[in-house]
């Protein structure tokens, strides 16, 4: 009831005073909202809590006011004391007081009361009110007016700066959720680093890209609001964006991995992300690619055939650049590399081939297998060169003394058959029937001739790239030799004494054949141990890493990789013979204890087990009777001569007869070199200077024409088949021959004449052939030949002549030393004589034979032609006696393996001595021989011998 | 006189000052003295307390704490203490440390059985070599029982018996230089109070093998009897006479008469002065020159055992333990010194009858050799290829081409014959050839073989037995000796003997012939 008394007064006021109320709401409101935003802009915990609780308090400040403001207008009395106590005081006042009376139980009755208080409410003022409540939303107008005047005033300055506060109070993570375009006119570019020599280009911003490693991106805009932090970022780390000058920002953004990048503004702590990012996807610089043809493939060499060349042909490939190729071989711990190729970084593909042989020093050296791989170096300077390999092809070497293992089984192959022909020759009782004589006889040279051909077979066979060496093959085809006489001899009149010879050349092969196996089993064994020595040496250093905890895996490796070879190479050896057996079964032991030492984790104790039998196989001798035999007494005793067979490894007599025949052979050839140098002294110490002088005025005019006969012939050849290249070796032949006459050399003239007559016969043979294919010009060319030959002939004859004039005058000097040098020349022939007649009863090879045979005769016509002082004569003569000799001696093979199969033991070969000038006369003979003819015109017959030669030494 | 007393005041200061250093000194020179003597001896214990309490960094000290680890085997532990630079520089620590590091080298982790009960310690080089032990066992056990009956000494125990698998071994482990080992052939070295012994494998036809463990431990008991005082002549003298003491006589004990080497070696010029032998027998320029020296001191040796009082021999070893001179001690014990022993000695040798078996001789290889040696070789070989490729018939035709008054008596041409006899089944034909080990000039184990295998067949044990215990005796690793047979599908019943056959079959040697 009171309140409806005050309701019209408290209408009339709110109506006045809501309108403006709400404004005032409204405008602190976006005032508050905006101060707070500002604040959370700056991006720091503090502001953005800071700007948190003041919009909490402020809404909460707001709803306080409205619930206040309810609660008074409620109330009657506060509702009279806002209404109306500021307007009129007096008539608020009364209100007031009968307010009170309503509410006490003084006897007063209560409807009076209420009457009253009826009366005096309604007796408010209520136009005063009104004013007051208009004066009140002036008020408010104003306030509101202002604020939002000052609110407009910030916002107008930073108009995006709200939102971006807005933005920044609601990141999570120091990310805003909100994308904000931060550039406009954006312009990216990449630059791909300088090692790709790739130009910069322009990309789309925003596109996705792929770009290679190391790319420079820029990224350039004009940042859409002034005063930002932009900056460029793929979540983890950021470039600023910094002014260009020109009104722009840039960044630059190394790629190093695949990103997103996105332009960012930084507000404190928080991010505000463009909306759109840009993907960059790097490519890597991948290794190169390498492919090597057949590989993987797998040769084993025990099995091998061919001893040839691997052939490495390969291919690399890179996506930018290649540096180098190489050829690596590893083995164990053992690793090689060569050039291949060495590249400019730019040359994306590099195809080669290389030819690896067989008898290559790190294969023969090699006893685990070999991996051989081409591997090719990028130019990637940036993360540093990387290598690709190519599949591997594995060389399987054989076990350690495999090849000379199976020469020795070859070899026993040979000797049980020749045995078991041998058994049949004495069993055999000669028939006294023509027929079964007949028959008998066939039947022996048929086993004859297939022994023949086991034994060729057996010697010309190359066993995993060795073969039995020349002097063992010549011993034995010597031997067989005497067996085919002794089979001819029965063919030719069989009787028991035919048949007895027969038997005992068999008997002797057999025992030939026999000691050779034996003899070669026992070199071969020591020289399987030698190697092996180096294995075991390497199977210790591996004991000896395992016990350095850094190298512990090395070792292993190392050493299990000795032990697989020195288990190899024992089976080997066990396969050589009693002294292969012997070692072997040391090595058996050794590794047993090596295994023990490094089950029981005692490495120390495993080293010293394979360092001992390092130490024993570094001395391969047999463990016992080196020297000494086995005697009869017991402690430190020695003495006896032992049983039979004790002496195994000893030459036998066959043997021996050999070597001393090979020996006297070589004797003889050094002797004989010796005295031909020695007889070419004498003719050239016995020409005169005199005649010398006399023949240079005239030889001067000669050399003069010589030198005109071919001036139309070309300087230069095109090409090595074509008669300008004929014509200019004339040209060049000739000038030689100018320059001798002029030096007063007539034999070199004439030699140098001949073979420019030689090359012009060559010039014009070619010259007609281009006519005939229609080249060129040959017509001319021709003309031009036939004119130098007709006038080179004639200064050749004359030289020839003057020549043969000196000589004879030289010969009559160095008469009575020619005579002595034909005597020697004689000696020597008997010599060789000696060695043949000697050799015939014994068992040289039919070669060496018909070699000494020719020695023999042109050693008696040298002589007879130097005591007659046919000088020329002479000359040829040795020589061929020379030749003869050399023949012999190779007919006799080399006393060692080093004549091994195709590309044999280079090493061996490699390490020959070339003797010093003081170490022995043939020698130094024969190196003045090869100078001199070095320095002299080569003849026709040999010149591309020469030549060859001549552009090894160069290569 | 101001200048004297000054002298006088600086030599007194000096001599407080070195006294200490002199106490030490002379301590580890006494403590050095008294352990050499006990560590020579093979007195380990007392060698210890003679070390025990003695200064830690005397380098005499150190020399002799690493001889006493080598002679009891810690060849290890002496390289360790010979490590320390003092040591090594010296002569004495250099010989030592050379021997502590072969040793130690060569018997890192190989096998070793002890036998407590027989004071027995093997060590086996190779360990394939393990089934002789038992033989080994037998054979030492024997030998030091005879010892000690023959000359009165005690044993150290355990007794060291190593194994070793090759001449470079043998000489790693005693010092003796490789050189001389191969010359003269040496088996066996007893040094650092062990026996080093050439496996039986090493040899293609072994040898003698145990009697060379009995003279290497004599060795050790004259060594160990005289402190190492022994002269050459009567180390090895004694060796030669108790090698074969310690079994019962055999077949070939003084084969050939060493009275007819000694005379063939005057005869040659080869003969030496007993005192003048050198160091070892074993460094002699060469193998016969060796054969003779053995024969000369073993004669002499026996020829002095035999004509003196039976306690000569334990009376000279003790006078020269006393430190006595050679001479001087065979004066004491036998009343004659060395000098008028070998006028004795020269003129019991003129007078035998040494001729009786030169032949035998000649085949040992002393003296002549027989002019037909080289074909008689190549005959046996032929033979062995032909009887290998199964053609016993043409093996035989070519033995009967050796002359049999040169080579009857070799064994190895006796066994040949009779494994060629035996495939054509006409073994009745080489009975002769096997009947008797007085036909033959040498032990040789093919032939004891076949002579055991042809018994057995024939149930005469009484010799087959024998006959492979001396087969083996002289190559354990001949599987015909070994096994008894030469069917390779059969081996003998006894564990010990199978075990040998099994190692000899695993040494792969081919089959007669097949080599």
């Amino acid at each position: 009831m009171r309140l409806e008394a005050l309701r019209p007064l408290v209408e009339a006021w709110t109506e006045t005073v809501r309108a403006p109320r709400r404004r005032v709401t409204v405008a602190l409101s976006i005032l508050v909202v905006t101060a707070a935003l500002l604040g959370a802009r700056y991006g720091t915990p503090a502001a953005r809590l800071g700007a948190a609780v003041t919009l909490v308090l402020f809404a909460g400040g707001v709803w306080l006011w409205r619930w206040h403001d309810r609660r008074v207008l409620r109330d009657p009395a506060l509702a009279i004391q806002r209404l109306v106590g500021g307007v009129d005081p007096e008539r608020a006042g009364r209100a007031l007081r009968a307010l009170t009376l309503a509410g006490h139980a003084d006897g007063t009755s209560p409807e009076l009361a209420a009457l009253h208080v009826e009366r005096t409410l309604r007796a408010l003022p209520q136009d005063r009110v009104e004013d007051g409540a208009r004066r009140v939303a002036f008020v408010l107008g104003v306030v509101a007016l202002s604020t939002a005047a000052a609110t407009f005033a910030v916002v107008a300055y930073e108009p995006w700066a709200p939102a971006e506060g807005f933005d920044v109070l609601l990141a999570r993570g120091g990310v805003a959720p909100l994308g904000m375009v931060w550039l406009d006119d954006v312009d990216v570019r990449a630059r791909p680093p300088d090692y790709l020599h790739i130009e910069e280009r322009r990309h789309p911003p925003y596109a996705t890209a792929a770009l290679p490693y190391g790319t420079l991106l820029t990224v350039r805009g004009i940042p859409t609001h002034r005063g930002r932090r932009l900056a460029l970022t793929d979540g983890a780390s950021e470039v600023p964006f910094v002014d260009d000058g020109s009104g722009h920002v840039v960044a630059r953004w190394p790629l190093s991995a695949t990103v997103e990048l996105r332009t960012v503004a930084r507000f404190g702590e928080v991010l505000i992300p463009e909306p759109v990012a840009m993907s960059v996807k790097s490519i890597a610089d991948l290794p190169p690619v390498v492919t090597l043809e057949d590989a993987p493939k797998k040769i084993l060499l025990a099995v091998q055939a061919d001893t040839g060349d691997i052939p490495i042909r390969y291919e690399a490939t890179d996506d930018h650049g290649l540096r180098e190729v190489h050829l690596v071989l590893r083995s164990g711990a053992r690793e090689e590399r060569r050039v291949l190729a060495r590249l400019d970084g730019e040359t994306r593909r590099d195809r080669g081939g290389h030819a690896l042989r067989m008898t290559d020093p790190f294969i023969k050296k090699s006893h685990a297998p070999v991996e051989v791989r081409v591997e090719a170096k990028d130019n990637d300077p940036l993360t540093g060169p990387k290598w690709g390999e190519s599949q591997a092809i594995t060389i399987v070497p054989p076990d350690v003394g495999e090849p000379e293992a199976q020469r020795i089984e070859a070899l026993r192959k040979l000797r049980d058959a020749l045995v078991d022909s041998l058994a049949w020759r004495m069993a055999g009782v000669m028939p006294k029937e023509t027929l079964a004589l007949r028959r008998f006889i066939a039947e022996e040279a048929k086993g004859v001739d297939e022994n023949a051909e086991l034994l060729d077979a057996t010697l010309s066979s190359t066993y995993a790239g060795v073969r039995v060496s020349g002097r063992l093959q010549a011993m034995m085809r010597g031997n067989m030799r005497k067996v085919r006489e002794a089979m001819d001899k029965e063919a030719h009149g069989a009787s028991q004494t035919t048949h007895a010879g027969l038997v005992k050349a068999s008997e002797r092969i057999v025992l030939v054949v026999d000691a050779a196996m034996q003899g070669l089993g026992l070199a071969d064994a020591k020289a399987a141990a030698l190697k092996l020595a180096d294995v075991a040496d390497d199977l210790a250093l591996g004991a000896s890493q395992m016990q350095r905890a850094k190298e512990k895996e090395r070792g292993i490796s190392r050493a299990d990789a000795a032990a697989t070879v020195l288990s190899g190479g024992r089976k080997s050896m066990a396969r050589m013979g009693s002294l292969g057996r012997d070692i072997g079964e040391i090595i058996e032991t050794d590794l047993l204890r090596v295994a023990r030492g490094r089950s029981m984790d005692d490495v120390v104790h495993a080293e010293l087990a394979a360092r001992d039998l390092a130490a024993r196989l570094h001395l391969p001798d047999p463990s016992f009777g080196a020297r000494g035999k086995s005697g009869h007494a017991g402690g430190e005793s020695g003495g006896g001569r032992g049983m039979p067979g004790d002496d195994e490894g000893t030459p036998s007599d066959a043997e021996q007869a050999f070597n001393e025949a090979a020996g006297d052979i070589e004797r003889l050839a050094n002797d004989h070199a010796t005295g031909m140098g020695e007889t070419e002294r004498a003719l050239s110490q016995a020409g005169s200077d005199e005649d010398v002088k006399a023949l240079a005025e005239e030889s001067k005019k000669h050399a003069q024409s010589v030198r005109e006969a071919t001036k139309a012939m070309p300087s230069i050849g095109a090409g090595s088949d074509s008669w300008t290249s004929k014509g200019a070796a004339a040209k060049e032949h000739s000038e030689q021959m100018a320059r001798s006459l002029e030096q007063g050399n007539p034999s070199d003239a004439v030699s140098s004449g001949k073979n420019a007559l030689q090359a012009l016969d060559e010039a014009k043979r070619t010259a007609a052939r281009e006519r005939w294919m229609g080249m060129g010009d040959p017509q001319g060319a021709e003309k031009k030949i036939d004119d130098a030959k007709k006038k080179l002939e004639p200064e050749v004859r004359w030289a020839e002549q003057e020549l043969d004039k000196l000589r004879k005058k030289a010969a009559e000097r160095a008469g009575k030393d020619l005579s002595k040098h034909g005597d020697d020349e004689e000696k020597m022939a008997q010599r060789a004589g000696q060695i043949k007649d000697k050799g015939g009863q014994g068992a040289l090879p039919q070669p060496a034979l018909e070699a000494l045979d020719g020695a023999e005769k042109s050693g008696h016509e040298a002589s007879r032609a130097l005591k007659q002082g046919q000088i020329d004569k002479a000359l040829e003569a040795q020589r061929e006696m020379q030749r003869q000799l050399e023949q012999a001696k190779e007919a006799m093979g080399k006393s060692t393996d080093q004549d091994r199969g195709e590309g044999g033991d280079r090493d061996a070969l490699d390490a020959i001595d070339i003797p010093k000038a003081d170490q022995h006369k043939g020698p130094e003979e024969f190196r003045k021989r090869v100078i001199k003819g070095l320095g002299q015109p080569s003849s026709g017959r040999q010149k591309d011998a020469v030549r060859r030669y001549a552009e090894g030494l160069l290569r | 006189m101001r200048r004297r007393v000054a002298f006088a005041a600086f030599a007194l200061v000096g001599l407080a000052a070195s006294a200490p250093s002199h106490a030490a000194l002379n301590d580890a020179l006494e403590r050095a003295g008294r352990a050499a003597e006990a560590t020579l001896s093979l007195d380990y214990d007392d060698a210890r307390k003679a070390l025990e309490g003695g200064d830690p960094d005397s380098p005499l000290l150190g020399l002799e704490r690493a001889r006493l680890a080598i002679y009891e085997g810690d060849c290890d532990g002496a390289g360790v203490i010979l490590a320390r630079p003092e040591l090594a520089k010296t002569e004495q620590g250099g010989v030592l440390a050379d021997i502590a590091r072969g040793c130690a080298r060569a018997t890192a982790a190989t096998v070793v059985e002890r036998d407590d009960a027989k004071a027995l310690e093997i060590r086996y080089q190779d360990e394939n070599d393990r089934p002789l032990g038992p033989l080994i066992t037998e054979t030492v056990v024997a030998a030091r029982d005879a010892l000690t009956r023959d000359l009165g000494v005690t044993w150290p125990k355990p007794t060291r018996i190593t194994i070793v698998r090759d001449l470079l071994t043998l000489s790693a482990m005693t010092g003796l230089p490789y050189e001389a080992a191969t010359t003269t052939g040496t088996v066996a070295v007893a040094k650092w109070g062990r026996v080093t012994l050439l496996s039986p494998r090493a040899s293609r036809h072994g040898y003698s093998w145990r009697d060379t463990i009995a003279h290497e431990l004599t060795h050790l008991a004259v060594t160990r009897a005289t402190a190492d005082r022994a002269p050459l002549w009567l180390q090895e003298g004694m060796a030669k006479r108790e090698e074969v003491r310690w079994r019962a006589p055999g077949p070939f004990d003084d084969r050939p008469p060493v009275d007819s080497i000694v005379v063939r070696g005057i005869e040659m010029k080869m003969d030496l002065p007993l005192d003048k032998l050198g160091p070892s027998i074993a460094m002699l320029p060469s193998a016969d020159a060796a054969m003779v020296a053995f024969a000369e001191v073993t004669s002499f040796v026996r020829f002095m055992a035999q004509t003196s009082k039976p306690d000569a021999m334990p009376k000279l070893f003790a006078a020269l333990r006393e430190r006595k001179a050679p001479d001087l001690a065979l004066l004491d014990a036998t009343g004659a010194d060395l000098k008028a022993w070998d006028v004795r000695w020269r003129a019991s040798v003129a007078t035998s009858n040494t001729k009786k078996d030169m032949s035998a001789l000649e085949l040992m290889g002393l003296g002549a050799a027989p002019t037909n040696l080289r074909e008689t070789h190549e005959r046996m070989r032929l033979a062995e290829l032909l009887y290998g490729r199964e053609h016993p018939e043409q093996a035989l035709a070519e033995l009967g081409q050796i002359p049999p008054k040169d080579f009857s008596a070799d064994p190895s041409i006796r066994h040949m014959k009779a494994r060629t006899l035996e495939a054509l089944g006409r073994k009745k034909e080489g009975e002769p050839l096997l009947a008797d080990p007085k036909d033959v000039s040498a032990s040789f184990s093919g032939w004891w073989a076949i002579r055991g295998r042809w018994a057995r067949d024939r149930e005469d044990l009484a010799v087959a037995d024998p006959a492979f215990v001396e087969a083996i005796s002289a190559n354990p690793y001949d599987d015909e000796a070994a096994c008894e047979t030469l069917d390779p599908a059969k081996s003998p019943e006894t564990t010990a003997s199978r075990l040998l056959c099994e190692a000899a079959r695993k040494m792969g040697e081919p089959p007669l012939g097949k080599d």
